[in-house]
């Protein structure tokens, strides 16, 4: 029996300046989206959220929040995209010209240590 | 007195040199680097303990290749690191890691880590702080994680001292 269970990992990167400046209220927007995300998708599904530097041929390096979505439940989640760029406007709120989402299949591992989990031997 | 005219020595016409290929950037000594001379044996040796140095015509080379590697003798039965990694474990496939952590791994085999190192779970006060909240965690460098209910974890201590610094107000759940 595996424990790993196939799910999905989206990875959203969205550029964090425009023309040079900040976006404006762009930690709002990022809870914005966050809470849709957690409403549509549930509880189950992780979020991670991290700042870093990206850098494209097209614009050079730029500061990006890197949001790492993983879910089951792909059908929900593309949906999901496809509605907040579209209807929603909450990607829209981040003033970008574009906003990436990669999608991948992946295998994930939940580490558990409650006893049930002893049978790997730790 | 007539000096007698220098005779001039004819130039010799060397063939034209071989182009060397470029020398591969390596960080230490290995089989590209090819010999070693004087000091460079006894740091190379001092590197690589254990393994065998032979002498050829005045010159040191120190051989680093796979035969030199100590030979592990596994037990019958007992599958090597190697076979364990590569889908030998126990509900493990191929390129899986053993379950010692969270881990993601992809279709391409590499393999994504996500350290669950969360020191605290917060929630602040309405929803002005917690956007400048999320923010003030984030720009420490270090990751948050997300939950319902307006929950997010921390994982390192500055990010909340970042936020005691700020007097954001939130709760340590």
């Amino acid at each position: 029996m595996s424990d790993w269970q196939p799910q999905f990992l989206y990875s959203i990167i969205i550029g964090m300046e425009r023309d040079g400046k900040p976006v404006p209220d762009f930690d709002k927007s990022t809870v914005r989206l966050r809470k849709a995300i957690l409403s549509e998708l549930g509880g189950m599904t992780l979020i991670k959220m991290k700042d870093a530097i990206g850098d494209t041929k097209q614009w050079g390096p730029e500061k990006v929040r890197l949001i790492l979505v993983i879910t089951g439940d792909v059908e929900r989640a593309n949906d999901l995209f496809v509605e907040l760029s579209s209807k929603g406007n909450v990607l829209r709120q981040f003033n970008q010209e574009e906003i990436w989402v990669v999608r991948q299949q992946v295998g994930l591992f939940r580490a558990d240590f409650r006893p049930r989990a002893r049978h790997f031997g730790f | 007195m007539k000096d007698k005219p220098k005779q001039r020595r004819k130039k010799r016409v060397l063939p034209p040199k071989k182009a060397k290929p470029p020398k591969m950037e390596t960080g230490g000594p290995n089989e590209d680097a090819g010999f070693l001379l004087g000091d460079q044996v006894d740091q190379a040796l001092d590197s690589y303990r254990g393994r065998r140095a032979k002498v050829k015509k005045g010159k040191y080379i120190v051989k680093l290749g796979a035969e030199d590697k100590p030979k592990r003798h596994n037990k019958p039965g007992r599958k090597s690191a190697k076979e364990s990694f590569a889908g030998g474990g126990e509900g493990l496939h191929a390129g899986e890691r053993s379950p010692t952590m969270v881990g993601i791994s992809f279709d391409s085999n590499a393999l994504a880590v996500f350290p669950s190192r969360e020191i605290a779970r917060v929630r602040f006060g309405n929803e002005d702080e917690e956007a400048k909240g999320l923010g003030l965690l984030l720009s420490s460098g270090h990751t948050v994680d997300c939950y319902e209910n307006d929950i997010y974890g921390v994982t390192s201590d500055s990010q909340l001292q970042a936020l005691k610094d700020a007097a954001i107000r939130f709760t340590v759940l």
